[in-house]
């Protein structure tokens, strides 16, 4: 998957190899986390663990949505716009499903962990199916296009879903009902959400299963075949379609996986949600690494975290300021992310 | 000569031109004798269709109530002509503006009731600025309508004053190109509802400590400032403000444990439900504990709004929200007029919220038209003396109290309702809490 890296612009990396962009990237990591460590001193400790805790929760949902930005990026070098969407939709299809699984809010207990599994593994399937279409309509016949075509068309596929949700349910943000409990607990002077850690502990899961799975399994590895030298893989046998739309099956299942988390966290939807959710799990992918899996998760959390202790310690108006100013910094100081590996020219 | 004195654009309202026809032969075209046929008309630019319908619907029936119930006037036969100008979620206000310029090529249309949406009255405004024609609006609550600046400096923490031009609103000097002002309303104005919400928070909740977020558009950042202003002065301290971008996932976590442990006990929003403000609900119920003891408060974005309730929930319960408008049921001169409204007029979508508003700005109209006769001489006034007369309005007797017109054109009785979701179900209607009364003197 990092072999996409080989084929990143050769400028970008002489620039962030140089000693002194590395430096000045280093002082400014360093001055950042002088200012929040004052700022957290400021604050009482119990204070700095929830905001932790959310930061986590929100930083394992965005890396649920940046896995699936980094293994298309890794396969086929296509930023995949669509992808935050896709992850609204899995927010739309799970909303569908609840009425016929019989699950409402305000009756939550442990009747209801079955169908909402049930729910989550229909709602993966349909938005993996959505992505495997996506895929096959917009971006396969411009594989071989200039790289701006699909991208282009990754846009508009975007819109496409954006205003195929609009229509569904109109404009305004849909309640997502509350099904997780809401008590707290408290473990020393810390206050704990349970809502919270159920939504670190699905997420989690997701990440570790399909690390496993992308590392162990056959398809995993024509996947990370395919990634590395697509001719290469197709000589061996590897059957590059059927590759290319299982990545885009499982990132999507991801992502809506991360769809329903997102509702169950907020308790809201609303069409446009993917936009900007979609670019800030793209700078938490580029952040760890563009086309590298742990990095996409790692990414995910450190920007979930750094967006919790902005909006909590810091003004919240500098917290996308902050998001994209990393993307940009990253780009420029060290374009491999903080997992990416260079890789020699092909 | 109109050809239809009484025109109705909706089944809806029929019934009351059925009435109005009864009542007056002449309309019919049954003239009695060689006296010409004296009619003055009364234009109603209301939603009749579409999202708002039902509000406007039940608004025109005010109007209608009253004109039925006093048919004719120093010899006139008095007529309405309801155009239905349905809410335009694309603000478009061209319908407003086709509406009113045929109300304007009726000589004898002296007067119009309406319109419903701040943005047809700025189309509308200058068009019938031009024809010195007076609208009279039962419900339109954006400041810049009438008055400079958008936020007064003493309701800006900062200090400065907010220009209509800063809120991206034309000024009210731009919407009247005679300079002689021809809007008039019987609602109060937007930025009194951060101040009304304030003392209801102060003074009823017993607030100290709240966390202030806005929509970060013109009207929620209004709302939050004159909030925080009023607030502040009451003594309570905002222990932190956001203003969110609208185009955004609401997702305030953080924000909210932030402000928690700087103490607040509630939260203000300022904004509209279309901008997640009832969505966020849920996660103070996570930040705050369960219970709904912290308070989400807000202004006419989100109150009566069936969205905000859904958005929300089970955690509707503790979202209490302002309305720059009396709640007529509320108020005990209003009372005989309501019950006997509801005798003639069964349904209860018959009577809305502004259905008494409307009844008292018909009654307006009439003491302007009746006073405009009288000054010529018993003929058909002018409506530029219909105008003037409505401008020098001080101390009228309608259903919901004694008011005038200030000289921008605003009610003197400035009267705001607390509203609060009466539970989970989006369609059930809102529990009116209380009203605050800045009548006697403004809050700032």
């Amino acid at each position: 998957m990092i072999g996409a890296l080989a084929r990143m612009p050769s400028t970008l990396r002489t620039f962030g190899g140089s000693q002194v962009s590395n430096l000045v990237g280093l002082l400014i990591v360093a001055g950042a986390l002088a200012l929040t460590l004052q700022h957290v001193l400021q604050h009482s400790a119990s204070f700095f663990f929830q905001i932790l805790i959310i930061g986590i929760a929100d930083g394992t949902i965005y890396g649920l949505i940046a896995l699936g930005y980094t293994m298309v990026y890794g396969i086929i070098e296509l930023i995949n716009f669509a992808h935050g969407d896709v992850f609204t939709l899995g927010g739309y299809f799970s909303l569908a499903l609840f009425p016929i699984f019989g699950i409402a809010e305000g009756k939550a207990g442990f009747g209801y962990v079955i169908p909402l599994l049930v729910v989550a593994a229909i709602t993966m399937l349909l938005c993996g199916v959505v992505n495997v279409a996506i895929e096959r309509v917009a971006y396969r016949p411009l594989r071989h296009a200039p790289r701006l075509a699909p991208l282009i068309t990754a846009i508009g596929m975007s819109s496409i879903l954006e205003g195929a949700m609009y229509l569904w349910r109109g404009p305004n943000s849909l309640h997502y009902p509350d099904l997780l409990p809401l008590t707290r607990f408290n473990i020393g002077p810390v206050n704990i959400g349970v809502k919270d850690l159920i939504v670190i502990t699905f997420a989690l899961v997701l990440v570790v299963v399909f690390t496993l799975f992308i590392n162990l399994s056959k398809l995993g590895k024509a996947m990370r075949a395919t990634a590395q030298d697509r001719d290469a893989a197709q000589l061996m046998g590897i059957d590059i379609n059927r590759t290319i739309s299982a990545t885009f099956f499982i990132g999507a299942a991801l992502a809506g996986a991360g769809g329903i988390t997102w509702g169950l966290y907020i308790s809201s939807v609303d069409p446009f949600l993917g936009f900007i959710t979609g670019l800030i799990a793209f700078t938490a992918a580029v952040f760890g690494g563009i086309g590298n899996i742990p990095g996409a998760a790692l990414g995910g959390l450190l920007i979930g975290l750094i967006r919790a202790f902005s909006d909590s310690y810091f003004d919240s108006s500098w917290t996308e300021v902050l998001i994209f100013g990393i993307l940009i910094a990253t780009l420029v100081f060290r374009p491999t992310g903080l997992l990416g590996m260079r890789v020699p020219e092909k | 000569m109109d050809k239809h004195p009484v025109r109705s654009v909706l089944g809806g309202s029929a019934a009351a031109c059925i009435t109005l026809l009864l009542a007056l032969p002449a309309c019919s075209g049954g003239t009695t004798g060689a006296s010409p046929v004296r009619t003055i008309t009364i234009g109603a630019d209301l939603p009749l269709t579409g999202s708002e319908g039902r509000a406007g619907q039940s608004t025109l029936n005010g109007v209608s109530y009253f004109v039925g119930s006093h048919p004719t006037l120093d010899g006139f036969n008095i007529a309405v002509d309801a155009r239905d100008d349905p809410f335009s979620p694309t603000r478009d206000t061209s319908r407003g503006a086709q509406n009113l310029q045929a109300l304007i090529a009726q000589p004898r249309v002296m007067a119009v009731i309406g319109p419903f949406d701040a943005n047809v009255a700025r189309t509308q405004i200058p068009i019938a600025n031009r024809a010195h024609l007076a609208l009279v609006s039962p419900g339109t609550s954006s400041r810049c309508l009438t008055k400079e600046p958008f936020l007064p400096a003493a309701l800006n923490p900062a200090r400065t004053e907010i220009t209509c031009g800063a809120a991206s609103l034309p000024s009210p000097s731009e919407l009247r190109p005679t300079g002689v002002n021809n809007f008039f309303r019987l609602s109060t104005t937007d930025e009194l509802q951060g101040p009304a919400a304030a003392d209801f928070a102060s003074k009823q909740l017993h607030l100290l400590r709240v966390a202030v977020i806005s929509d970060g558009e013109a009207y929620g950042q209004g709302l939050a400032d004159s909030f925080s202003a009023r607030f502040t002065r009451l003594g309570g301290t905002v222990v932190s403000h956001q203003d969110l971008d609208p185009s955004k996932a609401i997702d305030v976590s953080a924000f909210l444990q932030g402000a928690k442990n700087d103490g607040a006990q509630g939260v203000y929003f300022g904004g509209t439900s279309s901008n997640h403000a009832c969505a966020m609900r849920s996660q103070m119920a996570s930040v705050f504990g369960t219970d709904g003891a912290a308070p989400l408060l807000g202004g006419d974005g989100i109150a009566l709004d069936p969205t905000c309730v859904g958005d929300a929930g089970a955690t509707a319960s503790g979202i209490y929200a302002t309305v720059p408008a009396a709640d007529a049921e509320h108020i005990d001169s209003a009372r005989t007029i309501i019950a006997a409204f509801k005798t003639k007029y069964g349904r209860p979508e018959d009577f809305g919220p502004y259905t008494i508003a409307a009844y008292d700005a018909t009654a307006v109209v009439y003491k302007a038209l009746d006073q405009a006769i009288k000054a010529s001489a018993g003929n058909l006034p002018s409506r530029y003396s219909v105008a003037a007369v409505l401008a020098a309005t001080t101390a009228f007797s309608g259903a919901t109290g004694v008011f005038g017109f200030d000289p921008a054109g605003d009610t003197t009785l400035r009267l705001l309702s607390i509203y609060r979701p009466s539970g989970p179900d989006p369609d059930a209607v809102w529990t009116w809490v209380g009203a605050i009364d800045y009548s006697a003197a403004l809050p700032y």
